[in-house]
């Protein structure tokens, strides 16, 4: 079983990039992403999906930033495919707060069944759409978790199977 | 029948053509908050569609490379009007995928569950 902690040293590929968070960057980030999924995974499809995951990880690491800087870490985890992402970005509590709701309350169902639901709510409320994360989970299969250092980093983490 | 007449919408990064009964993405949907620019020209192809009785309409996302989460906020908030509209109002929707872009077949297929029997995702 592979560890799910990041280890540079007995990675089988890792980046780390760090970046302004300034939202025309996150195409580049996404296309660069892209990029090393493609030269790193043989499964293109899952490749796409992880690329649209890390893509709405880093849009809402630059929309909930409260200080300049947006770190992103992928890793591979195993030959088969096993990915780990995390975001990283200053965040305030309650964004923190907020986004931990969200994580919450889309675990209360099915990945699919949140994510409709999430939809049918987002519907209803001006502003950020939130559908992010139970669009992560539902569409690329993953795990997410959220950590706050305490320096006020939010780090948001997913695992890809 | 009526036909959809509209100009198209243009902005830095894509473009949304309406023509006959077919709406045609292209480009890439990555803004921050589309809504403002998008809905407003949906509820317009929306209007035009009940006003005169249209049945059906066709969206064609294979030449859209990219969708975010906001932007399927937009699509969202178009076909969840459908199921609210008078039965003797209410049309079908086709979404129009390409099988060799990962995101439409997932994102778009979950669209369907939104208003059961009035859209579809066809592959093509």
């Amino acid at each position: 079983m592979a560890t799910e902690k990041r280890d540079d040293n007995n990675s089988l590929g890792y980046i780390r990039l760090s970046f302004g968070p300034k939202w025309k960057y996150v195409a580049c980030v996404r296309s660069f992403v892209q990029n090393f999924l493609s030269i790193s995974i043989s499964d293109s499809q899952k490749a796409d999906k992880i690329s649209m995951a890390v893509s709405e990880l880093v849009e809402n690491a630059v929309k909930y930033n409260a200080k300049e800087k947006t770190w992103l870490y992928i890793q591979l985890l195993s030959d088969d495919g096993e990915i780990l992402v995390e975001s990283e970005n200053y965040a305030t509590p309650d964004n923190v707060k907020s986004l931990q709701k969200q994580l919450e309350k889309i675990y209360e169902k099915s990945p699919m069944d949140a994510y409709i639901e999430r939809m049918k709510e987002a519907v209803s409320k001006d502003g950020q759409s939130q559908l992010g994360l139970a669009r992560i989970r539902c569409e690329a299969n993953c795990d997410i978790k959220t950590e706050v250092k305490p320096d006020g980093i939010l780090k948001v983490r997913a695992i890809f199977h | 029948m009526g036909s959809l007449s509209l100009d198209k919408l243009t902005d830095a990064k894509f473009n949304i053509e309406v023509s006959g009964n077919m709406v045609k993405f292209s480009g890439c949907i990555d803004l921050q908050d589309p809504e403002p620019i998008i809905s407003p020209f949906f509820d317009k192809i929306h209007k035009q569609i009940v006003d005169q009785n249209i049945k059906e309409v066709s969206l064609d996302f294979k030449a859209l490379t990219f969708l975010n989460s906001s932007g399927i906020k937009t699509i969202t908030k178009w076909v969840m009007k459908i199921p609210n509209l008078t039965d003797d109002k209410k049309y079908k929707m086709r979404l129009l995928y390409s099988e060799e872009i990962t995101w439409q077949r997932t994102s778009l297929m979950i669209l369907t569950y939104l208003a059961p029997g009035f859209v579809e995702a066809i592959p093509g």
